[in-house]
């Protein structure tokens, strides 16, 4: 009897964890489990011999030219207190970024600017950028309320600052230039949403 | 089983008969010595006692199969939940992390120590039966012969028997 059960727990250890395609999304670099390979169209690890390169995917858009923060997509009619501003972008490799420029309304007293993307870890990692008047970008990176997990599948990052009333601002979506997987995952899909609201 | 009954013909004879031998520690006249049993001699199998060295020995071998099948056993246990941890037939919702890497390599690691524990165990165990059969101690067979009647110094004479079986 003793034999049987040494033997029986003996042939258990033998078997390695069983993880069957689908049960993962892709991690940092496109990391997936032995025998699978990270699924570029929805980010999920699946055998090896199925995997698709990157595509934006449904809904993700990537637009042309807007690659500066003077040639930024147009936000329009936002007020002190705007509603949430959300959509989908995607930056194929070799996009340098997207922009997203607005104006703060000049009869504010004061205005602020919440913006959060967030984006699969599978691919490059993507940042936040603010430019006041067209000039010089700077990265900014506030702590979000709503942080990503360790194990999540998407990570996110926030921006939060005081805008000046009047101004013209806009907000770039750029690579960071990490876990690009060597370069050969240097793109990703966003999702992009700001509001301005009272400091 | 055979019955054996022993019926002790006392003649107490008197002491200036045999005077030399009217000691009770004098050992008896006529003890059996082994040798082919008739069919009418009572034969009695004493079976051998192992020695303390020998009960040892098979303790110490047993142990040392007991406590490396307790190794395997913990990392049967340790593979078992790092394996559970990992392992996924549906949509976790998870990322596949370097955390999820190191569980593998952990049941991974734990299923090949438990392997080799197993193994050292089992060699033990083997080990532990062959010596216990190896070392068997001999029983021996003591055989009483009924024909003769046997005649034992008394204090203060002898005393005759005859034995017999039924």
């Amino acid at each position: 009897m003793r034999i049987a059960i040494l033997t029986a727990l003996a042939a258990a250890a033998c078997t390695s964890p069983q993880i069957d395609p689908g049960a993962y999304f892709c991690g940092p670099d496109g990391a997936c489990p032995e025998g699978q390979a990270c699924n570029g169209p929805d980010n999920v690890c699946v055998a090896a011999s199925t995997a698709k390169p990157f595509e934006c995917g449904m809904g993700f858009v990537d637009v042309v030219g807007d690659d500066t923060a003077a040639t930024g997509q147009p936000v329009t009619g936002l007020g002190c207190v705007s509603i949430q501003f959300t959509t989908l972008g995607c930056l194929q490799a070799g996009d340098i970024g997207d922009w997203f420029q607005f104006d703060v309304p000049d009869n504010c007293a004061a205005v602020k600017v919440d913006a959060r993307v967030s984006f699969p870890v599978a691919f490059e990692r993507l940042e936040l950028q603010l430019s006041k008047a067209n000039g010089p970008p700077a990265t900014m990176e506030s702590p979000c309320s709503a942080p990503s997990t360790a194990d999540s599948p998407e990570e996110v990052r926030c921006l939060s600052a005081v805008l000046e009333p009047g101004a013209h601002y806009a907000i770039g979506v750029v690579p960071d230039g990490t876990q690009n997987c060597d370069a050969r995952c240097a793109n990703n899909r966003y999702t992009f949403s700001f509001q301005l609201k009272a400091p | 089983m055979r019955c054996v009954g022993i019926a002790v013909l006392g003649v107490m004879l008197m002491s200036g008969v045999a005077p030399h031998l009217a000691h009770a520690d004098v050992e008896p006249v006529g003890l059996p010595v082994p040798r082919r049993a008739r069919r009418q001699d009572v034969v009695i199998d004493i079976p051998g006692e192992r020695t303390t060295n020998n009960k040892l020995l098979l303790a110490g071998i047993g142990g040392a199969a007991l406590i490396a099948g307790a190794i395997g056993t913990y990392f049967t246990l340790d593979w078992k939940s790092a394996s559970d941890d990992v392992a996924a037939s549906q949509p976790t919702g998870e990322a596949w992390t370097p955390r999820h890497v190191e569980l593998v390599a952990r049941a991974d690691r734990s299923a090949g120590r438990a392997g080799i524990a197993y193994g050292i165990g089992g060699a033990f165990l083997l080990g532990a039966i062959v010596t216990y059969i190896a070392t068997e101690p001999k029983s021996t067979r003591q055989i009483i012969p009924t024909r003769a009647p046997t005649v034992t110094p008394t204090q203060g004479g002898m005393m005759l028997g005859k034995m017999w079986s039924f």
